[in-house]
């Protein structure tokens, strides 16, 4: 009776210190993908390349996950998933004003579903507004991104999974940012149309659509 | 914005899509046998259960037999569940089936218990529901099956105190035996805060339980003095381990 306890209490014990070392990188990658994004929102047009840590941390997760069944410890990495993706959402956005191609995003060891992929892709549109208030220059084309994947927004039935329908809200509520800055901006160019129409950030802070979080 | 972005975007959602319906179909055929194995599990269970009327202690033979061949519905059952996993895919869906598991896995240990009276092996488990090397995906995990001993602990802290009512007298020291070791046994793991923490928790309350039921009885001069059998190997087990 013993062994038999003893035996289990071995194969648990791995079993739950594989999946904290999984943990750990799921962090790590999560970490330095915020970081990176952060850099973004602050680097003006010389746009930085993705950290060579966060590309180390994933072929250290690949090497770890090798030979074993990815579905199984899939939560044990897919948040670090998610930022990574948003942080190439968002990079591809700056430097080509696209949206990241389904087939493009840097390789990594491990499957990219499209959940992943569209996941991602619902958080970026957040930083992607967040951007677009700081810096006009790239506001139209801001404004433009998010519209061509509303219609995406609006139209796929992924009612099974509960936190579509919380990205899906938060992803109406920045489009609607972003076309009330829209208005103020095109409100400066009928009252003042010998100036250039500026963002000011008092007053998009006094917008209540605008300020609100989401 | 180009046009061929947005077919790429429009190419994931609908990927997605149609990736999610074919899940969800498989999903749906799954838990229509998993609903069957729960109704087999209640048919045992039923039968189980008459352990603990009074009197029932002593049809224990008959009952255990009764219940043991109704596990044959419970095999097909898993047969038929292991088809409609598709290969290699068992822990996507693992969550559907993974309680019924514990369950049944418990309606086979306490089947096995009675018979036997030792610790019901996870192999002889297996084997009793259906879950061996036959099946190409399905298989018991050692959670479930923890998890199924956890619930005949407290089942058999009812069997103690139902079996002083069919004047079974002895039966109580016994399971307070045999709760112990594996209360024993269970120490050895070093558990999360989990759905198995929890119950293994619970153990120690079904263990009080059935002391007391021994100590009510011996201060009543029920217990008669017989001799109970010392595990020689349990001792030094725990030691050897110890180390």
């Amino acid at each position: 009776l013993y062994s038999m306890f003893h035996n289990a209490q071995q194969a648990y014990d791995a079993e739950v210190d594989y999946e904290e070392s999984l943990k750990r990188h799921n962090r790590d990658i999560t970490r330095l993908s915020k970081r990176h994004i952060y850099l973004l929102h602050r680097c003006g047009s010389q746009i930085p390349a993705l950290p060579k840590g966060l590309l180390e941390h994933w072929k250290e997760l690949g090497s770890l996950l090798e030979s074993k069944d990815q579905t199984r410890y899939r939560r044990c990495f897919t948040g670090g998933l998610e930022e990574f993706l948003e942080a190439q959402f968002l990079q591809y956005f700056l430097e080509h004003n696209a949206i990241l191609p389904w087939s493009n995003f840097e390789s990594i060891p491990v499957t990219v579903t499209p959940y992943d992929y569209l996941m991602g892709l619902a958080d970026c549109t957040g930083e992607v507004t967040k951007y677009a208030l700081g810096n006009q220059e790239k506001f139209d084309q801001a404004l433009a991104y998010l519209r061509a994947l509303s219609p995406f927004f609006a139209s796929v039935n992924l009612s099974t999974n509960k936190n579509w329908a919380n990205k899906r809200t938060t992803f109406r509520l920045s489009l609607r940012k972003l076309e009330r800055a829209s208005a103020m901006l095109e409100m400066q160019r009928i009252e003042y149309p010998n100036l250039d129409p500026v963002l000011d950030p008092s007053d998009l802070m006094a917008d209540p659509a605008i300020s609100a979080e989401t | 914005m180009e046009e061929m972005d947005e077919i790429s975007v429009q190419k994931a959602f609908t990927e997605y899509g149609n990736y999610l319906a074919k899940e969800s179909e498989i999903r749906d055929e799954i838990r229509v046998t998993v609903k069957d194995l729960e109704q087999a599990g209640r048919e045992i269970n039923t039968v189980l259960q008459r352990i603990h009327r009074p009197g029932g202690i002593k049809h224990l033979e008959k009952i255990g037999q009764t219940a043991e061949s109704k596990f044959s519905k419970i095999r097909d059952l898993y047969k038929e569940l292991d088809q409609k996993v598709p290969a290699g895919t068992y822990w996507k869906y693992s969550q559907i089936w993974t309680n019924s598991n514990s369950w049944i896995s418990f309606l086979a240990s306490l089947t096995i218990y009675i018979k036997s009276e030792q610790l019901p092996d996870k192999d002889e488990v297996s084997r009793l529901v259906g879950m061996d090397a036959q099946l190409q995906s399905i298989h018991l995990d050692i959670e479930e099956y923890l998890l199924g001993l956890c619930h005949l602990c407290n089942e058999l802290s009812r069997v103690a105190v139902n079996s002083v009512t069919s004047e079974d007298y002895n039966r109580p020291v016994r399971i307070a035996d045999f709760l112990n070791s594996l209360h024993t046994g269970f120490r050895f793991l070093n558990l999360k805060n989990d759905n198995l923490r929890k119950r293994f928790d619970s153990i120690k309350y079904d263990l009080k339980k059935v002391e007391e039921v021994v100590y009510d009885l011996s201060i009543r001069g029920l217990n008669k003095p017989v001799e109970i059998q010392e595990k020689p190997d349990a001792p030094q087990d725990a030691e050897a381990l110890e180390k």
